[in-house]
């Protein structure tokens, strides 16, 4: 027992304590919570990647001809890649991969087919979707807005379907503290339902908090369902939580739980953040609910994030759109019109968009509000992102957009959580400097927010300019042409420039050849990113 | 007892013995009141601490961040304090070792082969040793002042930045702290902040 208690004593101290000249350390406590279940998960994945590759062996040295017939399936595959619709840079790669690899690229090829890995699941979000699209209000033509933000509604409701709802009340928050003691606020007020959908929901103060707040609601008749990503929310909320939460009466769920099977839909993941208090108000924005997100837990410096809250019809849509993925995970089909509000038809005030897109939609309807924003801005353009990796429309928007005199700024983390993927990022922007894009790095801060504004409109959510939110992640966002949420992002990106530095064409890590070559090598690995 | 997080937000942080009166009074001057304060068991000279602070507290956003940067200071200023001149050791040893090679190659060359050519190529080593010594030790001086200015001038950023915290926390935070922050603004030298270079301050 002492033992026990002296060797807990010294894992503390070790990894709570200055190390290298440092004089102060603040505890993080380190979340290892199932790595024994990442650990046989990996293991068993490796086992059945070594077993396919054995049985690959076997083929071939019992047929010689297999190599022909193996580089032949795999020119096919590389015709089909060029024939698709995927991005380009998608299918730069998948045809180099298939060219390297033509031995077994073909198998990888067939095997990352959404056909073949999420076609059961789209028959059911279409079934979904077919049964609950009359809940949307009828689109009606806005006449009283600008005519970029009349093209933007018209285009959420083709791309989408997603009605934008005039009136709704709006607020912008420009950090994850001030965002969920807002939430907690509302939550202490629920008095029917409570929905909430995180990519990360992670043991702690944050989860603690809203626990106690939970707890006391489902006693009150409040019905919690809670929706987490499976592998988000894998080794960071504990087992002990989810039995503490399911006891207390919540409804918890995972989406696409991580099974030990090799499978490329572990690719695809729920990285939305939903939060919808009784129908009436709905929450959503950058941060997950962790502690790293209200600076409760130091990660990388200064987490900076936002969050938008809409009221009224808006808030509707954000229901409807956690009902859907609810009735996925749960499988269980019930009545919507319990939930859904009816919305009244205003024609007048700002308009409010809720959006969303993934593998249930068929477009991309996120990378495409994103891309009407900075195509349709004619004064200025600011984008707080974590990854900044475009694609080439993307970027070329941005680039023609500075070239065109549009002040536009992009602000990125001066403190990287993935370092690969920072690279890549910092490499993406510095790029774009010789077109007169001015790139910011926040000090000693990790940036989370992820905000594209323009003069005439912003959006809020959970995408970041990375081809993995634009083309294979489960994303959602608030599209608004308020003229307080203007102001206040505004206001945000203003205050945010002060404390940056500013990445020039002198600075940039474009001049050294070693990064350059890292950021290149890694390019390849974009689309995974 | 149960932790009200409720109400509170809490802080639990390491600290060097050294340091510690000078970062409490810096953790005072951010709102943060001590809760707990016991030694580190296994090393002699960190002490652990407990804070907290009212959970809505005005301000919190900048002062969050100012907290980032103050503890980012002084470990910066830390890591400066502790740590041995390494470019100068690297420069000592370097041109330490040629001149070494120098002198044992001349010394071979004079005594262990008996040829005056190789004799006279062994002296004219054994020169090229003395020259290298006087090179070592001029190079090594002037790294070492070289590093010793840009130390200094580093130091006083990190002073010049943990100055400008407490002052902006003083000014944003209206609790006792605050008082904290002016005193460990009086108690550190003012020309510290005077002398210290302007960038420090034009970055933020």
């Amino acid at each position: 027992m002492r033992d026990k208690k002296i060797s807990a004593r010294r894992r503390e101290t070790k990894a709570h304590s200055p190390k290298g000249g440092k004089v102060v350390t603040i505890r993080t406590e380190g979340r290892n919570l199932g790595a024994w279940r990442t650990f046989a998960i990996g293991f068993f994945i490796i086992l059945q990647t070594a077993l396919l590759l054995l049985f690959y062996l076997g083929v071939i040295s019992y047929f010689r001809i297999y190599q022909l017939i193996a580089f032949v399936l795999s020119f096919i595959c590389c015709i089909h890649v060029l024939s698709t619709s995927k991005p380009g840079h998608t299918k730069t790669v998948w045809v180099l991969f298939l060219l390297l690899f033509n031995s077994f690229g073909y198998i990888a090829y067939v095997m990352s087919s959404e056909k073949l890995f999420f076609g059961w699941a789209k028959r059911r979000y279409n079934k979904i979707f077919k049964r609950t699209q009359g809940l949307t209000p009828e689109y009606a033509p806005l006449t009283h807005v600008c005519p970029q933000v009349q093209r933007d509604a018209e285009y959420l409701w083709n791309a989408g379907g997603f009605a934008s709802y005039c009136g709704s009340p709006v607020k912008y928050f420009p950090s994850g503290a001030s965002m969920f003691d807002d939430v907690l606020d509302e939550l202490e007020r629920a008095e029917k339902f409570v929905f909430i959908e995180f990519f990360i929901i992670a043991d702690g103060v944050l989860l603690n908090r809203f626990c106690d707040v939970l707890s006391q609601k489902v006693k009150e008749g409040v019905e919690v369902r809670i929706i987490c990503d499976g592998m988000g929310s894998h080794g960071t909320l504990s087992f002990q939580m989810q039995i503490k939460l399911k006891k207390a009466g919540v409804k918890l769920f995972r989406f696409n739980r991580i099974v030990p099977r090799f499978t490329f839909a572990l690719n695809v993941r729920d990285h939305r953040k939903i939060i919808v208090i009784d129908g009436k108000t709905a929450y959503t924005g950058g941060c997950n609910l962790a502690d790293e997100y209200v600076n409760e837990k130091r990660m990388h410096g200064y987490w900076k994030d936002s969050g938008i809250k809409v009221g009224g019809g808006a808030a509707a849509g954000f229901t409807l759109m956690f009902l859907r993925q609810w009735e996925f995970v749960s499988k269980k089909t019930e009545d919507y019109r319990k939930y859904v509000l009816p919305v009244e038809n205003v024609r007048e005030g700002a308009v409010v968009a809720p959006y969303a897109d993934g593998k249930d939609y068929e477009r991309f309807v996120c990378k495409g509000v994103y891309s009407n924003i900075m195509a349709g801005t004619n004064e200025k353009l600011y984008i707080m992102t974590p990854y900044f990796i475009p694609d080439e429309d993307t970027a070329a928007i941005l680039a023609e957009k500075a070239l065109s005199g549009v002040d536009v700024r992009i602000i990125l983390p001066d403190v990287p959580d993935k370092p690969y993927v920072y690279r890549v990022s910092v490499d993406s922007a510095e790029r774009l400097i010789s077109s007169g894009v001015r790139v910011f790095k926040m000090r000693r801060a990790f940036v989370h927010s992820k905000v594209v504004f323009s003069e005439n409109c912003v959006a809020v959510g959970s995408v970041n300019i990375d081809l993995r939110s634009y083309y294979n992640q489960f994303e959602n966002g608030v599209y608004t042409n308020d003229n307080g949420v203007l102001c206040d992002v505004l206001r945000d990106f203003e205050n945010v420039f002060k404390v940056c530095k500013e990445v020039t064409e002198k600075n940039s890590t474009r001049n050294k050849l070693l990064p350059r070559m890292v950021a290149g090598v890694l390019r390849v690995f974009a689309p995974l990113m | 007892m149960e932790t009200d997080y409720r109400n509170y937000d809490r802080l639990f942080v390491a600290v060097k013995l050294n340091k510690l009166e000078e970062l409490e009074r810096c953790y005072r001057a951010l709102g943060w009141e001590r809760e707990e304060k016991r030694d580190d068991k296994l090393h002699r000279g960190r002490v652990h601490l407990v804070y907290r602070r009212p959970h809505r507290i005005g301000n919190k956003d900048k002062l969050q961040l100012l907290q980032v940067y103050l503890e980012a200071a002084l470990n910066d200023e830390g890591r400066l304090d502790g740590k041995s001149m390494p470019l100068t050791a690297v420069a000592g040893i370097l041109t330490g070792l040629l001149t070494l090679g120098f002198a044992v190659a001349g010394l071979c060359l004079m005594y262990l082969l008996n040829n005056p050519v190789i004799y006279t190529a062994g002296i004219v080593f054994l020169a090229c040793a003395v020259a290298m010594f006087l090179l070592s030790i001029t190079v090594t001086l002037k790294v070492f002042f070289k590093e010793r200015e840009k130390r200094k001038v580093r130091l006083l950023r990190a002073r010049a930045e943990i100055v400008s915290v407490l002052k902006e926390a003083a000014r944003l935070c209206t609790v006792e702290g605050g008082a904290g922050g002016i005193e460990i603004i009086n108690e550190m030298t003012e020309e510290a902040a005077a002398t210290c270079p302007k960038e420090a301050d034009g970055e933020r």
